[in-house]
């Protein structure tokens, strides 16, 4: 008996937990909802290196489905790419990438983790045209102006630790 | 002589038998034609006067094709002492940032998008790095920077404190002065302006920017020029009939023409034009014209009862009609004529300004021949016509031309022969010439940002060379790099080198391997990156070169056939398609011009043709030919002594001119003619003629003049010129039909005597 009400409240308390992060996670999702324009420093498909970049996104939240879809477009002074995502709940977690510019790319596995208005996304692809495979992070905060930001981050093998590749501060559009 | 007016002054007759219906036909058609008023769309794109289906215009379209429209591209001009410090190149990227990601634009370029290769890999870096520490770093690099990409100089000029802002708008291949277009430059403004510091100050240069202020121009100046020319007009009524009445009847035609004109517009869904802005005006300067003569008619025969006689008015008013109606139809006729001319241009913008122009001298007849009758009866009926006419200025027109013609008619008609012979001259030599910034108002932004751009960048209207590929692989194939390297060395000897712009100037100082790498990198690139040197297709390259926006169209096609002749050293020249908007403007207005010169000579010749068809007689357009040649021909004079050439606006000024002016010849004619039917001999005819008519013919100048004379309140430089050219010929013609007409009818009435007894001729 005392086996079975242990069991319950874990079970419940993982439940709760689960609903709460949910919740949570959904709300942060939510709030991503509407368009933003950003600055920072990235590497969109123009160049492998860092850049200066102003982005413009236009995100839509479906509330039934639980899907926050992401189009936009990033520049940089070379030229602009459009840049996309989509972030859906699912079964508590959030999956799915938030930006992509690498195109012709294919997703190998992607994992998720959310806390306290911290999304970390992290990624594996892997190139169509030349086979080779990386890892991606990106990490979403979201501000207390209505804004968020985006850091970057790709994992160094030589390193064995993600590094920085860039970032770009969003705020609401017409701020 | 009958039927002079081939019967159209019968609608005026049925209009006074039944004024109510009339005048209920009149209210309801300027009700329709109001309605559709403010639907009214103006276009200020010149091209859409190019002929669409020339040779040149298809070389255009190809080249928007092949590569992209670069004549949308509006170049952001900002002036600031801050230009070459970190703080002021800062700002300009975070505007160039700003721009990029603004809906309605593919693309920013500046300075900062001067690519800077990796020598060992062959990467596109960028020159200038993430952040410019301080102005000493700043100096730096726009020194080096110059040194390593002269081309740079047309995107930075630090001497003049200028800097250049390059921007594509995404409009797609067709895209004109549209909804489209201008919700993109919209756009481009409003971003521009919230992401520029304060000090900036900004100009804007290009097509786009033209296009739209000519249409602002365009829109301002019909509202402005129409009621200008409605009250003016009005004013010299007032002054000439002294009455206030009089004004009235002489202003309700012109008002009524200007209104179905410009509501015909919109019922035709056909946008006003740079060319057909001036129409609505014109008819209205007619409407008044016609109008006034027949008003002088009626108030004459109102005036011409002893105060003992009883008058009938309303029979005085189809008197009018009778004998200044013929009249009025066949001045509308010539005009039109002259007009429909232009039906013979290759520009399919010509032949609708001609139709569109035709109608439109048609509204101006029926405006008067229905408009002044059914007025008159209505006024009659409400008591508003006094018993007799009013008194007019003691001045005689008429006795003046009289002293003048009579003094010794065979000396003014030879010496006005030998003057029309030696002026056609003149009319030979004169040189087809059009510039785009003519047409831009001289306290404009817009002609500031071309007077900046030009000055201190050498200009940004870009001739382009379409180079056929020797072989597919695009810039990965070394003989097609070698070709474009070609091209543009040529081009680059003969002009200046940073006024020449390809793949080749840019990395023309790179090694071999590093400008391949750079090529395979091409080869993956976006489109939008692509399109400015490749072909979609990959088989054809492109190299540009900047002319100033001020060129003028002689200028441009004296440089196209230089550059044709040093490009003849190449075997492939005939394959180069030479193309852009200044070599567009400059084949096909030189064509377009002198079309129009024809189409002048024409009308000129059609009008005088239908004054001997209509009064079944030719010794009437033999005298009337010197006389109306002489103030075209002398007008083309002046022309050519401000400066030699002849531009299109100038060319349809002159022929429209010319059909306003040759009404003087057609109503001495008319009633040189009545005054021989009742029975007077020539010398008697000719003189109560001109005494009758000068009186009409001096106001009616007066009026057009006036009328005409608001054309120069116009900020379009080109318009005042116009209005200038109009208002010379119209003096001349009234002098040369006051003077030689009737030498010439007395000359010329002498050898018919003698050879030919049959004096209805005459």
């Amino acid at each position: 008996m005392k086996k079975i009400i242990t069991l319950t409240i874990f079970v419940s308390t993982i439940l709760v937990e689960a609903v709460k992060a949910e919740d949570t996670a959904e709300k942060f999702l939510q709030a991503l909802n509407g368009e933003f324009r950003g600055r920072g420093e990235a590497i969109i498909e123009l160049s492998n290196r860092q850049e200066r970049v102003s982005c413009k996104l236009d995100n839509a939240f479906n509330a039934e489905q639980q899907v926050l879809s992401i189009e936009g477009v990033c520049a940089t002074t070379q030229g602009k790419a459009e840049v996309e995502g989509k972030l859906a709940m699912v079964d508590g977690k959030v999956i799915g990438s938030f930006l992509s510019p690498f195109k012709n790319s294919e997703i190998t596995q992607e994992a998720s983790e959310y806390d306290d208005g911290k999304l970390i996304i992290s990624t594996s692809f892997v190139n169509k045209d030349t086979g080779n495979l990386s890892r991606m992070r990106q990490i979403v905060v979201s501000d207390s102006d209505g804004g968020f930001s985006s850091t970057f981050q790709k994992f160094d093998n030589s390193l064995g630790d993600y590094q920085d590749t860039g970032y770009v501060e969003f705020s609401p559009s017409g701020n | 002589m009958k039927g002079l007016g081939f019967g159209l002054e019968r609608i005026g007759v049925a209009a006074l038998r039944h004024p109510l219906v009339f005048s209920i036909l009149l209210v309801v058609a300027t009700a329709i034609a109001a309605t559709y008023i403010p639907s009214v769309k103006f276009n200020g794109n010149v091209i859409s006067v190019v002929p669409q289906q020339s040779v040149n215009y298809r070389n255009y379209d190809k080249q928007k094709r092949d590569f992209r429209n670069f004549s949308r591209d509006v170049a952001v001009i900002i002036k600031s002492p801050r230009i070459n410090t970190a703080s002021g190149l800062e700002d300009l990227r975070f505007m160039q940032l700003e721009l990029a990601i603004t809906d309605g634009i593919s693309s920013a370029v500046s300075l900062f998008s001067i690519p800077d290769p990796d020598p060992a890999t062959g990467e596109l870096r960028q020159f200038f790095p993430n952040q410019i520490k301080d102005d000493a770093e700043a100096e730096a690099l726009l020194a080096r920077l110059t040194s390593d990409y002269p081309q740079a100089s047309s995107l930075i000029s630090e001497d003049q404190n200028t800097i250049l802002l390059l921007v594509a708008l995404d409009l797609g291949i067709n895209a004109g002065n549209d909804a489209k277009a201008f919700e993109a430059f919209a756009n481009l403004k409003k971003s521009v302006e919230e992401s520029a510091p304060k000090d900036f100050e900004l100009y804007y240069s290009g097509l786009t920017p033209i296009g739209i202020t000519i249409l602002d121009t365009l829109i301002n100046d019909q509202v402005r020029l129409t009621l200008l020319g409605l009250a003016f007009g009005a004013l010299i009524a007032m002054l000439f009939f002294r009455s206030m009445i009089a004004a009235f009847v002489c202003a309700v035609p012109p008002m009524l023409t200007a209104i179905w004109s410009i509501g015909m517009f919109g019922i035709a869904g056909i946008p006003i034009t740079y060319l057909t802005t001036i129409l609505p005006t014109l008819a209205l300067v007619l409407a008044y014209a016609d109008g006034i003569v027949l008003y002088h008619r009626w108030n004459k025969l109102n005036s011409d009862i002893s105060d003992s006689e009883e008058v009938d008015r309303r029979a005085n008013l189809k008197e009018a009609v009778l004998k200044i109606g013929p009249a009025s139809a066949l001045t509308s006729l010539t005009t039109a004529f002259a007009i429909s001319s232009f039906a013979l241009s290759s520009s399919e913008a010509l032949v609708e300004f001609a139709w569109i122009g035709v109608i439109l001298v048609i509204f101006a007849f029926l405006a008067v021949i229905v408009g002044v009758p059914v007025l008159g009866v209505w006024l009659l009926k409400i008591g508003l016509i006094k018993q007799h006419g009013q008194k007019e200025s003691s001045f005689s027109l008429g006795n003046f031309s009289r002293k003048i013609y009579e003094s010794n008619p065979i000396a003014i008609s030879l010496a006005a022969l030998v003057s029309v012979i030696a002026l056609f001259y003149v009319h030979l030599a004169l040189q087809p010439d059009y510039r785009i910034t003519d047409y831009l108002p001289s306290d404009s932004q817009s002609l500031k940002a071309e007077k900046i751009s030009n000055e201190i960048f050498g200009g940004r209207s870009l001739i382009f060379f379409s180079v056929p590929v020797v072989e597919d692989g695009a810039m990965s194939s070394q003989a097609n790099r070698k070709r474009l390297g070609e091209v543009t060395d040529l081009l680059s000897d003969n002009f200046k080198a940073s006024k020449v712009f390809s793949l080749h100037s840019l990395w023309q100082n790179f090694e071999d391997d590093t400008i391949a790498k750079i090529a395979a990198q091409l080869e993956t690139a976006p489109e939008t990156t692509r399109q400015g040197y490749i072909s979609k297709d990959g088989d054809r390259m492109l190299v540009s070169l900047r002319t100033p926006s001020s060129q003028s169209i002689t200028e441009t096609d004296l440089l196209v056939k230089e550059i044709k002749q040093s490009l003849k050293k190449l075997p492939y020249a005939e394959k180069i398609i030479i193309t852009g908007f200044p070599v567009l403007l400059a084949t096909e207005f030189t064509t377009i011009i002198n079309d129009l010169r024809t189409s002048l000579i024409v009308a000129v010749f059609l009008g005088i043709a239908l004054i001997g068809l209509a009064t079944r007689s030719w010794f009437f357009a033999a005298v009337a030919a010197i006389p109306n040649l002489f103030p075209i021909l002398l007008t083309e004079l002046i022309i050519f002594m401000r400066g030699g050439n002849i531009n299109v606006t100038e060319v349809v000024a002159l022929t429209l001119a010319f059909g306003i002016a040759i009404d003087n010849a057609v109503h001495v004619i008319n009633v040189y003619n009545n005054e021989r039917n009742s029975g007077k001999d020539v010398q008697a005819a000719l003189r109560d003629a001109i005494l009758e008519v000068a009186p009409a013919l001096g106001a009616s100048t007066l009026i057009i003049c006036a009328s005409t004379a608001v054309i120069l309140t116009s900020v379009l430089p080109i318009l005042p010129i116009i209005g200038e050219l109009i208002i010379a010929i119209l003096i001349i013609a009234l002098i040369t039909n006051l003077t030689i007409l009737p030498a010439n009818i007395l000359t010329l009435g002498r050898v018919f005597t003698s050879k030919n007894s049959n004096k209805r001729d005459l």
